[in-house]
């Protein structure tokens, strides 16, 4: 679930076991809203650490990740469980809205515009974590 | 309620409808009550707008506290054990090897991530708390929180208590006195004195 690409030429890979303890909490986290009933208090609790993690090493978390962890409060948003999409606005926008505190992010619509990650030319090459 | 006096009808009414009024004001707006008029909608129109407050770290806490009491059973948590035993298993067998050292092993789970994790009380100052097994849901920089097998939540303090977590074949005693760090600070911090395994 969280991207590991390394931007280095050579196939090794820095701060390897970080990047390992982050994808574990970010599942850790999935796991929590899964259960019956959906027990938020103790997904914002794993994200929460996630984020100290990452700061405290100084690991950028990957944008697509970090989209999808509340501002606010911390709450892991998938849409239609925890969080709203919808696309509205004259500039077309998606507006996410957390449904835990109230908080939106609005994102422009715009098909030719690309993040910076996603492009090819800016990925030098990838590397997997687990190779067994 | 009603009394034949008409002032005494009036007074009352404004009396009740009339909103925070104190009493020096009530005298002086009964005495000219037939000369001057008095407002009875509320002047405010509109909603003040308020600032969002993030919740204090003690509110956190209690959240988390209440949350975890309400689904205390240990059954629930078995896919978060099978995820991390695979984490583990991720992170010691490095390039298909079989065998570790033991060395490496120290290393690995001092850094490694305990959410999830098997563990059982050997030494303790607390008497009761011996021989107490379950999985870790929670740490903190004093306390483990763990889910027993009668399924109960309880809170354990990491000093002056030995613990031990079995994963296949290797046996890991940790020295609770020496760990009393918070999770997120643990890859950076170093260590002195110290033997895990």
């Amino acid at each position: 679930m969280g991207k590991k690409k390394g931007n280095q030429s050579g196939a090794h890979l820095q701060k390897k076991d970080v990047y390992q303890r982050l994808n574990y909490l970010y599942q850790a986290a999935h796991f929590a809203i899964s259960m019956q009933p959906m027990n938020k208090e103790l997904s914002k609790y794993y994200t929460r650490t996630m984020k100290t993690l990452a700061q405290k090493n100084v690991v950028r978390l990957h944008p697509h990740v970090k989209r999808t962890i509340c501002k606010h409060c911390d709450l892991l948003l998938i849409p239609g469980v925890t969080c709203t999409s919808r696309n509205k606005g004259k500039p077309k926008q998606t507006v996410v809205t957390c449904q835990g505190c109230g908080t939106f992010r609005r994102y422009l619509l715009n098909i030719d515009s690309k993040l910076w990650h996603d492009k090819p030319e800016n990925i030098a090459n990838v590397v997997m974590c687990n190779k067994s | 309620m009603e009394e034949p006096k008409g002032l005494s009808f009036v007074e009352q009414f404004v009396k009740e409808k009339v909103p925070d009024l104190s009493e020096k004001k009530l005298e002086k707006q009964l005495v000219n009550l037939y000369q001057k008029p008095i407002l009875l909608l509320c002047e405010k129109s509109g909603k003040v707008k308020k600032k969002k407050q993030k919740k204090s770290l003690r509110q956190c806490k209690a959240d988390l506290k209440r949350a975890l009491t309400q689904n205390s059973n240990y059954a629930e948590y078995e896919p978060l054990r099978k995820m991390w035993s695979e984490y583990i298993r991720e992170v010691l067998y490095v390039g298909g090897k079989k065998q570790v050292d033991m060395k490496m092993a120290q290393e690995v789970f001092l850094k490694a991530d305990l959410h999830g994790a098997v563990i059982s009380v050997v030494l303790s100052n607390c008497k009761h708390l011996e021989k107490t097994k379950g999985t870790i849901i929670t740490e903190s920089k004093n306390m483990f929180q763990i889910v027993t097998l009668k399924n109960t939540i309880r809170n354990i303090p990491k000093k002056n208590s030995v613990f031990e977590i079995i994963f296949e074949n290797l046996r890991v005693t940790i020295f609770g006195d020496q760990f009393c760090i918070k999770p997120s600070q643990r890859l950076t911090k170093k260590f002195k004195n110290y033997i895990p395994v």
